[in-house]
């Protein structure tokens, strides 16, 4: 039986195969073509910029650019900013969301149900509603132009979405395995530390990295709290105004634009392997 | 080691609306491996995670010896515990899983040492203890998680709960002698919890079997075999189950359908008239084929009139298949009888091995029609 029907299959699944994977690169072009611009654009000349025939790769590549960008008024600072504000926030969010996912996927406690549907809710709500009011808070507690209530927003953003995916992860890790901790002498603590914790790593890498994709790229908010203290910005709004204090020099504004998507991608990439892993994971039973 | 005691223990999931175990008292002996035996959701892993203390009974008080223990937590419990499915640590090493409950329980390192090399010889798993736990099959994964229930040397019972579901047949039998052997070296009390009665019969000293969170019947595997307390003992051990008949009882005597079968004994005391059901085990139904009735100078009378309706070929043994007063009934007979589909029959139930119940309890026996004038 099966010596006759494989021949027959065999050129099915093929052309199947080749089907998906032409799908498959076609869409990676698509994602991957305007980063790759970007890059391109930032080592080349600006002769070759403005040339009248586009070239695919820099033909004479230079630095000059990312010196522009790194050079510019208050580049550090603004990278110090953004780092620390994303850096807080994400840990923040991390330290407080593993305990309320241990709570909702472990604890059985009234309220619980209602609880999980508000943290829901309150990751479905678009985040530009709260604009004005965070506005308003912010004044009204004379936090505008301030670190701390740039964090607390980052927080409050990350927060709903490091729930509800690190509850995915706590709930596919099986009960049992903290019961035999349990029996095997641990206490519930030990047995969260020693046991648990380690296989909720990947995930926990996962749910980091996209919070911090989340703090780092956000632009209304610091938009909106910065308004007089230029000290205070952070990357994206910085990036947003380097028009106005470059002219026109697209080989800064993309060098600038690189520098500011590296951190992102380095630690995606170094992630990479455990993050695929854990948003698998995750999508099991999240 | 230590007698486990349980004072009206009882749980309830949702706040006192279903019982998953209703109140029970009952103390689980030093020494001895028991077999719990029930049908899923029975309240078999209920009652387990409540001696270990996973879960804290509704009501009721749990002691060790004199110790109550109903409030201390699993670590404090000194008892081990195997699950369902393997469950490891998986960044660990088998080695480093084996040792875990030893090392928490801060054993010097030449001891755990020799306690996991003698337990990985025990179960097969010396080539494998450098490998990282979550690379094994499945198979061997559950053995590993039996190694960690097996390893300490000083526990109060060791709870297992249908560790062998996930391992293969052939397998099996190996690693239940190799349980039993065990049980018999260490003297650990072992609870194992199955639906599958043969493991059940074959494994324990005692069966307790679990029916809607309660006991229906606790005792040696014959005793429950030959002498079935609840008519669910009877349906769930055996092969096929126990066969009920309906019948009446009036003036002493048992009746089916109008033919005297015996003389109804009462377990405490006389049984009051009306219906009953007659309990018996396809083992000790005779059947004699034939119109007439085999042996009419007999005083017990000629036997239940029936007709057969069908026969199984098993091997070792026939099951004939018989219609009574509108109920089918099963016999087991020896592999050369020859019995007709269509044709009629008599029945007569061995004496001492047909019993009456009422609500599915046992409340009396049925004795020989003969002795009848003695009541």
């Amino acid at each position: 039986m099966r010596t006759r029907t494989r021949p027959g299959r065999r050129p099915a699944v093929r052309a199947g195969r080749i089907a998906l994977n032409t799908a498959a690169a076609a869409v990676l072009a698509v994602m991957i073509f305007p980063v790759y611009w970007m890059f391109a654009t930032a080592f080349k000349p600006a002769a070759e910029i403005q040339s009248e025939t586009p070239s695919l790769w820099p033909a004479h590549p230079t630095l000059e650019h990312f010196a522009a960008a790194v050079g510019a008024d208050g580049f550090w600072t603004f990278w110090r900013n953004s780092l620390a504000v994303t850096a807080a926030a994400v840990l923040l969010a991390l330290a407080v969301s593993l305990l309320s996912a241990f709570a909702v996927a472990r604890m059985r406690w009234r309220g619980r149900g209602p609880f999980i549907v508000m943290v829901f809710a309150a990751q479905m709500a678009p985040w530009e509603a709260l604009l004005v009011p965070m506005f308003i808070i912010a004044r009204d507690t004379e936090l505008l132009d301030s670190l701390a209530m740039l964090t607390g927003v980052y927080f409050m953003i990350t927060l709903p979405f490091t729930i509800v995916t690190l509850r995915g992860f706590l709930a596919a890790v099986p009960a049992e395995v903290e019961e035999a901790a349990l029996v095997d002498g641990c206490t519930r603590l030990a047995a969260f530390r020693r046991v648990v914790f380690p296989l909720l790593a990947p995930g926990l890498m996962a749910t980091s990295l996209f919070g911090f994709i989340t703090a780092w790229n956000e632009f209304a908010f610091v938009n909106v709290l910065i308004i007089k203290d230029q000290g205070k910005r952070t990357l994206p709004v910085w990036l947003s105004s380097f028009r106005d204090v470059f002219g026109t020099d697209w080989g800064a504004t993309m060098a600038a634009a690189t520098l500011f998507a590296l951190p992102v991608l380095v630690v995606f990439l170094f992630l990479q392997r455990r993050v695929g892993a854990g948003m698998i994971a995750g999508a099991v039973k999240g | 080691m230590a007698d486990i005691r349980l004072e009206e223990v009882s749980h309830s999931y949702d706040g006192g609306r279903t019982w998953a175990l209703k109140p029970m008292t009952w103390t689980w002996r030093s020494a001895r491996a028991y077999a719990l035996l029930g049908p899923s959701g029975c309240g078999k892993s209920t009652l387990l995670n409540i001696v270990s203390g996973l879960l804290s009974p509704t009501t009721g008080r749990i002691w060790l010896d004199d110790r109550e223990v109903t409030a201390v937590p699993t670590a404090g419990r000194n008892i081990a515990q195997v699950f369902q499915f393997p469950v490891l640590y998986e960044e660990m090493s088998v080695y480093d899983n084996l040792a875990f409950p030893l090392r928490n329980r801060r054993y010097p390192r030449a001891e755990v040492d020799r306690r996991v090399r003698e337990v990985s010889r025990m179960l097969g798993l010396d080539d494998h203890l450098g490998r990282r736990s979550r690379r094994l099959d499945p198979g061997r994964q559950q053995i590993v998680s039996l190694g960690r229930g097996l390893v300490r040397p000083e526990v109060a019972a060791v709870l297992l709960d249908e560790p062998l579901t996930v391992i293969d047949p052939a397998m099996k039998w190996t690693l239940r002698s190799k349980l039993k052997e065990i049980h018999r070296d260490t003297g650990h009390t072992l609870i194992y919890v199955t639906h599958d009665q043969t493991e059940a019969l074959t494994f324990a000293d005692e069966v307790v079997v679990l029916k809607d969170g309660e006991i229906v019947q606790a005792g040696e595997p014959a005793e429950l075999f030959l002498a079935p307390a609840h008519e669910f003992v009877g349906h769930f051990i055996g092969s096929p189950g126990m066969n009920v008949l309906p019948a009446e009882i009036a003036g002493g005597v048992v009746r089916v359908g109008g033919t005297a079968v015996g003389r109804a004994a009462g377990d405490g005391g006389e049984l009051p008239p009306g219906p009953v059901r007659i309990g018996v085990r396809p083992e000790f139904v005779r059947i004699t084929a034939g119109q007439d009735a085999p042996d009419a100078g007999d005083p017990a009378g000629p036997g239940l009139a029936a007709r057969i309706t069908g026969l199984d070929r098993m091997g070792s043994h026939h099951l004939v298949h018989a219609r009574v007063d509108g109920h089918a009934l099963v016999s087991k007979t020896g592999p050369g009888s020859r019995y007709e589909p269509g044709t009629a029959a008599f029945l007569r139930f061995d004496p001492g091995r047909a019993f009456l119940f009422r609500d599915e309890v046992r409340c009396g026996s049925l004795m020989p029609l003969e002795g009848r004038g003695g009541t």
